[in-house]
């Protein structure tokens, strides 16, 4: 190495050019998502002892170092895990709360119209029109409630394809991070423990990216891996060996989804009442607080419906003097045994308008004009005949609604504080690490001034040898 | 406090969108005229709402009910004023037939009106109503109450004691009709107005006056008074039920529109407030983003 005047300036070259170098890189990665501004640690170096004291040497870079707090990225990750748990909750909600009370899909309008209808049959019992009426709206009334059952199914397909996406983004991301391991154990082996700033914060990114998909923690390791956690501590990347997610049907329910764990060959377990956080945790909620009770509930209204309508209509007699049959399908069970699926399947079995029973004795004397078996059927709409003898069908949907919209509105806002908290840890960690431009603009300035000071040096250095040749020609 | 250059252009954009996600709800709620859009704008109230608009369209119903009862009372009314006058028509007839002036051959005269007014009152104790439902059968509407013949006689009664009762609250159920035997009186053993006018016609045209008949004849006459008096009070109760009900549906109607609808004035000052905090974020966030050193090296 070039000693003396030379050997300063050369080193304040070579000093700042890596430090234009390294806002360069800083400049360029403005919009890189996970970047962490890096910096030019500069040291001076070990000054030359000489009789007369001693002489400085000029300046070393000693480290490239970025600015990262891991108590910041942990509250990023923490906050997003909760914010991508709530907003995959809340988004889900919202569907149900758009149309479980819009007039057109919802239930309450379609048992309204038709119980009107049963007490038009009620005030005319031989008129064939208004039995007529009666069977559309009772058609109606099934419609709606297959239609309102399919979009409840639809919303579970749904949920089953968000749960297999995020379970395969899960294990891409594991897959990396385990790759990433390996390349920054060799990286800290090879520079003799330098850190390999831009691979971390790669890693550190892709975690970041994990804690959106689930509840994740993290420990560090002496050779700079990281191990990761999901659930209740089962180790998603050891070293740099990553474990695999998998979905598998419910043993129970086929149409929901568990998801199953493992690592390095080893059996499945299931996880999926573990998980928390994210948008694996924020479905899994909405699957379970919303969408699992009101499709329970729709069965159960439709059920017990179908059951007491059958079993009155049963009770009466029709215009041709035989006694009611069945007009509704017949459920398998009445709440609280399960009633799973009968919404879907609900139909009306009877064709004949004159086949309604609206006579309350025998018709087979001319009897047709009697109505009080259709008063007693018009009585079952104001019956508390659900949850347990203390709400009527309409109660009953009422407290889906209200069941959904409270736990929608709840989530809405939790979503919306859920974002503030990470905003601001965003911006917390982003005031440390992030790069600002005007601060670059700055530094590109002081670090051209400089080297350009250094280049002045050896031109100096050059003029005085210049003269030192000059004096002895 | 250091900002970051591309979270402070982040942030600007996130306050503009959701400028807009609030301006385009205030537009829809404008655009509906309604506070709630979806159950989690208001759950209670939403709930609320669906129980006022249950009980409005049950009285909606109710209403329509009372028009289907009051028009077949009309009727019954109606034939029930023809067969006043009518059994009216036949006691004057009773008090000359009884007299002592009368001849066999003057009898006979009020024999022929006699059974003319016995006719009357057989078709009018058949009568149809607009759907072709019997009047008198009770809940056997579809064949002819009374049969048997002015000048023959044989009357039987073949309806039933049945009364059609319709909901026109939710308490209350009134009858639309009164079976035949309750107004007519009981077929067999001479109660009936029809063997009491048989009687009368034979007892004239045999020229052997019964001055009993006088009485029996008052006796149908103030039976179908009776009924009419009835009539007439369900009337009147379905008047007020109507009232009653009307007042509910306008109580609901209010209350419906307190909890559902938009209160406009309130609602254009937001929308305007949100205009400006939108056209504020995007002016901001423009001057903003101008803002570089860059500009000066």
């Amino acid at each position: 190495m070039a000693s003396g005047i030379l050997g300063v300036a050369t080193s304040g070259l070579l000093a700042f050019q890596r430090s234009l170098t390294t806002t360069g890189h800083n400049i360029a990665n403005v919009n890189t998502e996970g970047y962490s501004r890096q910096g030019v640690e500069l040291g001076v170096r070990t000054p030359q002892a000489t009789g007369a004291g001693f002489i400085g040497k000029g300046v070393d870079v000693t480290a490239i170092n970025r600015s990262y707090d891991s108590f910041l990225t942990q509250q990023v990750r923490s906050s997003s895990s909760s914010y991508s748990e709530l907003d995959g909750y809340y988004q889900l909600a919202s569907q149900v709360d758009n149309f479980i009370a819009n007039e057109n899909t919802g239930m309450s309008g379609a048992l309204q119209d038709f119980f009107n209808s049963v007490q038009e049959v009620a005030d005319d019992p031989t008129s064939i029109p208004a039995r007529q009426v009666m069977l559309s709206e009772a058609n109606i009334l099934t419609d709606r409630f297959n239609a309102l059952s399919s979009r409840f199914t639809e919303l579970q397909t749904q949920v089953n394809r968000a749960t297999e996406g995020s379970v395969s983004d899960i294990n891409n991301l594991a897959t990396s991070i385990a790759e990433l391991n390996k390349k920054i154990v060799i990286a800290y082996g090879s520079s003799g423990g330098s850190a390999p700033n831009d691979l971390l914060d790669q890693r550190d990114h892709l975690i970041t990216q994990l804690s959106e998909k689930i509840d994740v923690s993290t420990v560090p390791q002496q050779d700079g891996a990281l191990n990761v956690f999901i659930g209740n501590g089962q180790t998603l990347v050891m070293a740099t060996t990553a474990g695999q997610l998998s979905t598998q049907p419910n043993a129970a329910d086929p149409t929901q989804l568990d998801v199953m764990f493992s690592i390095g060959g080893s059996g499945l377990v299931n996880i999926s009442q573990n998980i928390t956080g994210g948008e694996l945790g924020g479905t899994a909620r909405f699957r379970n607080e919303i969408l699992t009770p009101a499709v329970a509930a729709l069965d159960d209204i439709a059920a017990q419906l179908a059951n007491d309508f059958n079993t009155q209509h049963a009770l009466g007699w029709d215009l041709n003097g035989t006694a009611g049959g069945d007009l509704f399908t017949v459920p398998a069970a009445v709440p609280p045994a399960s009633t799973a699926g009968y919404a879907r399947s609900m139909g009306v079995l009877i064709t004949d308008p004159a086949e309604i029973a609206a006579s309350g004795v025998n018709t087979a004397g001319g009897a047709v004009g009697n109505n009080t078996n259709a008063l007693a059927l018009t009585d079952l709409q104001t019956a508390n005949t659900m949850l347990a003898g203390t709400a009527s069908f309409h109660d009953a949907y009422g407290r889906i609604v209200a069941d959904v919209g409270s736990k929608t509105h709840a989530a809405g806002v939790n979503q919306a504080a859920q974002k503030g908290l990470l905003d601001h840890s965003i911006s917390a960690r982003d005031s440390l690490s992030g790069v600002n431009l005007d601060e670059e603009a700055a530094n590109l300035l002081k670090f051209q001034q400089a080297y350009q000071a250094s280049a002045q040096v050896i031109s100096v250095t050059n003029t005085l040898f210049d003269t030192l040749i000059g004096s002895f020609r | 406090m250091r900002i970051s250059t591309s979270l402070a252009s982040q942030l600007g954009i996130n306050s503009i969108l959701e400028q807009q996600s609030k301006l385009s709800k205030t537009q829809l709620q404008l655009a509906t005229g309604k506070r709630i859009l979806t159950p989690s704008d208001d759950p209670a109230g939403q709930t609320r709402l669906l129980d006022i608009q249950e009980s409005l369209e049950t009285n909606r119903q109710y209403q329509e009910n009372i028009d289907v009862v009051r028009s077949r009372l009309s009727l019954e009314e109606a034939t029930l004023s023809s067969v006043t006058d009518l059994l009216q028509r036949t006691s004057e007839l009773a008090v000359q037939g009884v007299n002592d002036t009368q001849s066999a051959e003057t009898r006979r005269g009020i024999e022929a009106e006699a059974r003319q007014l016995l006719g009357e009152l057989l078709s009018l104790a058949n009568k149809k109503n607009s759907n072709g439902e019997y009047l008198f059968g009770g809940d056997i509407v579809n064949s002819l109450p009374f049969s048997g013949n002015e000048n023959t006689g044989g009357f039987t009664y073949n309806g039933d004691t049945g009364q059609r009762t319709i909901q026109i609250s939710e308490t209350r159920r009134i009858a639309d009709s009164d079976p035949g035997e309750s107004v007519f009186g009981t077929v067999g053993g001479g109660a009936s107005a029809f063997e009491v006018l048989y009687d009368f016609a034979s007892d004239m045209s045999t020229n052997v006056p019964d001055a009993a008949a006088i009485d029996e004849i008052h006796q149908v006459l103030s039976d179908v008074l009776e009924a009419r008096a009835v009539v007439g009070a369900r009337l009147n109760a379905l008047e007020r039920q109507q009232e009653v009900n009307a007042d509910f549906i306008l109580d609901a109607q209010t209350a419906k529109s307190a909890v559902e609808d938009l209160d406009y004035a309130e609602a254009t000052g937001r929308f305007n407030l949100e205009s400006v905090a939108l056209q504020a974020a995007q002016q901001a966030y423009v001057k903003v983003q101008g803002l570089s050193l860059f500009n000066f090296l």
